[in-house]
């Protein structure tokens, strides 16, 4: 089906890079006029196989860059610069008949609730042909053969009573584990997890995880993991990429992130993240402030305002993404080179 | 499945839901009634009878077992006359409600799918007119300008019931329009008309499904009410309203002609009703046990 003209395949130090977003900018024009730059030129890649965790505030734009890369963005959000290379091609100039059939095929999303994403009035077993069903015309007994699989992906093995159930008699986490058992219906090349735990409880959250892992771990598909929560991204992914107010601020393997975060925000996030096994008397540190108004953003650095170690260079000038070191970027006017996490953090 | 087991199975549902059955009964019934009323009036309904005036019914003294539910003032058999204006009433009642059904979701539905632009607002507006004059007052105004026939008293039932129906169905349109799951749906591929008919269209049958035979049943009051106000339906035709206010003059000394009809509206109503009820909760799966 692919048009063989146009699949280049990239190379990127010899490894097959599976997802390449170039300079992205999703901007939401309000019918008063005002432009909300949700997302604003964001550029990362990913290899094939890997996990990329994209972390940052609400309201940073973390959900409208998975939406874009789906370009599901919904109506006064439009997407107006930027490339995003998926296996060599530009989702952002596929005509809309070609791209519909990339999403859930080749590229699936997670949603965040669970409890919301099923549709209430149509059995598990309903929905999982139809998601099927969309794409390709096949006999429900062959359908439901690959449902078997899927659910055994996920862990989960007793198929055949739970597709005759609705969504409604299931707990949030199962809910989520039957969703991502419906992502992977096609075996996708991405999977896009946009905040897949955030809705659940804790002990839920890390069988998610765990059933994400396994799921990339079986079927070699790459990851692209939304959150907010660093405890998630540090369990559970490869490169990290910390986005404030539209933007990329940061972005790094890990455990350098985790180890030696560089950018002022990194650096409040770790700091603000509760530990059970921290010593009793120590007092958690919040970023002062609040996220920007993304209608009115300032004029230079977006973070300057909460930033501890703002100049006023960074209250004139919008800091570029520089690659300091290989494989680690930051946008900051001045990158804490030396800043080390506490050990006792142990991340 | 064979048909056996879904038979039994379906009595057994049945005795488990025993308002269900009571009221699929009436309904049945009703429906047999309202079909073959031709064969199964046991009197001419419209023949005179100057002989039998006013007889009761057969069980208070004086009545007659050959009419059963007794005469009206001139002679004419009750429950003659009952058989057809169910007919009449039911059938009126059926046709606006379909009818209104089919306007209220038709306007819903492109109200609720084009929601912020101008012609949902101006669909909105007259619908809003439309829900705002009073009925009483458009009915009398209607059917008092035209021929009070069946087809006009069924033009003035529908108008009176299809802008809730259409206010009800852009609110559902819009609420799954912006749900998750049509959100998950587009991203896994479905196209805009799959969305429109497998999600949206789906999942509104749950919210017009159980309130038709409840709304039914109020049409049905509503039609006897004209007809009782001798706007409807015009004599010769019968309704049930019609045959209430043939005993209006009499109701202090023979009750049985305006009282029977009523009971039989209620009977109606009461058995719609509790259909409705349980298609309610056989349609959500939030509400079944």
């Amino acid at each position: 089906m692919e048009k063989k003209s146009i699949k280049v395949s990239e190379q990127n130090n010899g490894k097959d890079v599976l997802l390449k977003v170039k300079d992205l900018k999703t901007h939401f024009f309000l019918p008063s006029g005002q432009i909300v730059k949700a997302v604003d030129g964001v550029t990362f890649s990913l290899e094939k196989g890997k996990v990329l965790g994209i972390i940052g505030e609400s309201g940073s734009g973390k959900s409208v860059t998975s939406r874009s890369i789906m370009r599901i963005v919904e109506a006064p959000g439009k997407i107006i610069n930027g490339e995003i290379l998926f296996k060599g091609e530009n989702l952002l100039t596929l005509p809309e008949s070609e791209m519909a059939k990339i999403r859930g095929r080749r590229i699936s999303l997670i949603f965040q609730d669970p409890t919301t994403s099923f549709n209430p009035y149509m059995t598990i077993g309903q929905q999982l042909i139809e998601a099927y069903r969309v794409h390709e015309k096949e006999s429900e007994n062959k359908i439901k053969e690959i449902i078997a699989q899927v659910f055994k992906l996920v862990g989960i093995s007793d198929y055949e009573d739970i597709v005759k159930r609705y969504p409604c008699e299931f707990s949030a986490g199962f809910r989520q584990r039957i969703f991502i058992a419906m992502s992977m219906i096609f075996t996708p090349d991405l999977l896009i997890a946009d905040e897949p735990t955030t809705s659940l409880g804790i002990t839920i959250q890390a069988e998610i995880i765990e059933a994400l892992n396994d799921v990339k771990e079986r079927t070699g598909t790459s990851v692209i993991i939304i959150t907010h929560d660093f405890g998630v991204v540090s369990q559970f992914s490869d490169d990290i990429f910390v986005m404030y107010a539209g933007r990329c601020v940061e972005s790094s393997p890990k455990k350098e992130l985790l180890l030696n975060p560089m950018h002022p925000y990194t650096i409040g996030l770790i700091r603000s993240v509760p530990l059970l096994e921290a010593r009793k008397t120590k007092r958690l540190k919040s970023i002062p402030g609040f996220p920007p108004d993304m209608m009115n953003l300032p004029i230079g650095c977006a973070f300057s305002n909460r930033c501890e170690f703002a100049q006023d260079i960074c209250f004139e000038k919008v800091p570029d993404l520089v690659e300091i070191r290989p494989n680690r970027k930051i946008a900051c006017h001045y990158p804490q080179i030396n800043y080390q996490t506490n050990q006792d953090t142990q991340i | 499945m064979n048909f056996k087991t879904k038979l039994s199975n379906g009595i057994k549902y049945l005795q488990k839901n025993k308002s269900f059955s009571i009221g699929l009964g009436i309904v049945l019934i009703t429906i047999f009634i309202a079909i073959f009323a031709d064969s199964l009036t046991p009197h001419v309904p419209s023949k005179l009878n100057p002989k039998f005036k006013l007889l009761p019914p057969f069980w208070v003294e004086g009545g007659n077992p050959k009419y059963i539910l007794g005469t009206d003032a001139i002679g004419r058999d009750l429950l003659s006359r009952l058989i057809k204006g169910i007919q009449m009433s039911v059938g009126i009642s059926l046709f606006s409600v379909l009818s209104s059904i089919l306007i209220g979701t038709t306007i819903g539905v492109i109200s609720g799918l084009v929601h912020p632009s101008w012609l949902d607002s101006v669909l909105m507006r007259i619908t809003d007119i439309q829900m705002g004059f009073p009925f009483i007052v458009l009915a009398i105004i209607i059917l008092t300008m035209v021929d009070p026939t069946p087809f006009s008293c069924i033009i003035v039932l529908t108008l009176s019931a299809w802008p809730t129906y259409a206010r009800v169905i852009r609110s559902s349109v819009m609420i799954e329009k912006s749900s998750d799951y049509v959100d998950a749906a587009k991203a896994m591929g479905a196209s805009r008309a799959r969305i429109a008919i497998k999600y949206i269209g789906r999942n509104l049958l749950p919210t017009i499904i159980p309130v038709a035979p409840m709304d039914i049943a109020s049409v049905v009051i509503t039609e006897s009410l004209l007809s009782f106000m001798q706007i409807g339906i015009q004599p010769p035709l019968i309704s049930l309203g019609n045959i209430m206010s043939d005993g209006r003059n009499y109701i202090s000394t023979h009750w049985w002609i305006t009282a029977i009809p009523g009971f039989v509206i209620m009977i109606i109503v009461i058995g719609l009703n509790l259909v409705g009820d349980t298609l309610q909760t056989t349609f959500d799966p939030k509400l079944k046990q």
